[in-house]
């Protein structure tokens, strides 16, 4: 009964959303961008003294967020083409 | 500088405030009077929470086989717990190997100690299906073995499949990420529910 209210039962080749995951993993990477945006949307909703400045204080902290990320790739980039293959 | 502490005040804790916030994100500062502190805290760590579960399936919240991520899902709240409860008891089954008995009827055996181990609960594979059987245990007081109707992966006929498919790779590592982020996030939005004088000035940005 639970299992049928949960629709586990039958079901086996459609996705179901939620229980399923989606086939992202060619660009999941994108995936980091709405996950900067959802992080500053929370965060900034507790730490901006004023919340007429929200929505612009989200857009800098999501962007702050992805230049990090990227240039964490970056950096990774560098250390293993570069920086590893000289040393070793 | 008097003035600056009447607008900080060095203490100052919520108890209400803070076990609803853990109740629900947000709810905190929803009872606080600040509602759309509340409502945007709420939709950025549900977004986050969801999102994950939506990229990566039921399975990035997992207590059993991923309990290091889901200490930090946690603090989203019975959400997360739910969510757990969920995956556990309507998805999972015991990898119990089927076994003939002399009448060619199939059953399963099983001891209460494999049943912590390699008899665990675990993910249905691909090729398996979930059904609910008659397993009967042997209990570590001893005795005559007990037969419980336990959930069993078994091999899966034709139109059967498992009731969830897993996330692998790249998918379940981000949709790990995205719930893991939620429940950090909603960890600072409990802290500051529950100790509202260490945040902002007093009476700025009430929704």
């Amino acid at each position: 009964m639970a299992d049928a209210a949960l629709g586990v039962v039958g079901g086996v080749l459609a996705y179901t959303p939620f229980i399923d995951p989606l086939n992202l993993h060619k660009v999941w990477f994108w995936l980091l961008i709405p996950l900067s945006v959802l992080i500053a949307v929370a965060y900034k909703a507790v730490r901006v003294p004023d919340m007429k400045k929200y929505w612009r204080q989200v857009g800098l902290f999501s962007a702050q967020i992805i230049v990090g990320i990227i240039g964490l790739y970056v950096f990774s980039l560098l250390v293993l083409n570069w920086l590893l293959p000289m040393v070793v | 500088m008097t003035q600056t502490q009447t607008q900080h005040p060095a203490h100052g804790l919520d108890l209400a405030a803070g076990l609803l916030a853990v109740l629900f994100p947000g709810l905190g500062h929803i009872k606080r009077g600040e509602f759309k502190r509340g409502l945007l805290a709420a939709a950025g760590v549900l977004g986050m929470f969801f999102g994950g579960m939506l990229i990566g399936g039921i399975d990035v919240v997992d207590s059993r086989e991923d309990k290091w991520w889901f200490y930090g899902e946690a603090f989203v709240g019975p959400i997360a717990f739910g969510v757990d409860w969920a995956y556990q008891h309507q998805f999972k089954a015991y990898g119990i190997p089927p076994e003939t008995d002399a009448t060619g009827k199939t059953v399963y055996r099983t001891s209460e100690r494999q049943l912590l181990a390699e008899h665990r609960l675990r993910s249905v594979f691909p090729h398996e299906t979930r059904k609910v059987e008659d397993v009967s245990v042997i209990t570590n007081a001893g005795g005559p073995p007990q037969v419980r109707r336990l959930p069993v992966a078994v091999p899966a006929g034709p139109g059967e499949g498992p009731p969830n498919i897993k996330g692998l790779a790249k998918v379940n590592e981000i949709g790990t990420l995205y719930a893991l982020c939620a429940g950090m996030l909603n960890l600072i939005v409990i802290l500051d529910a529950l100790f509202p004088s260490l945040r902002r000035g007093r009476g700025a940005g009430h929704g």
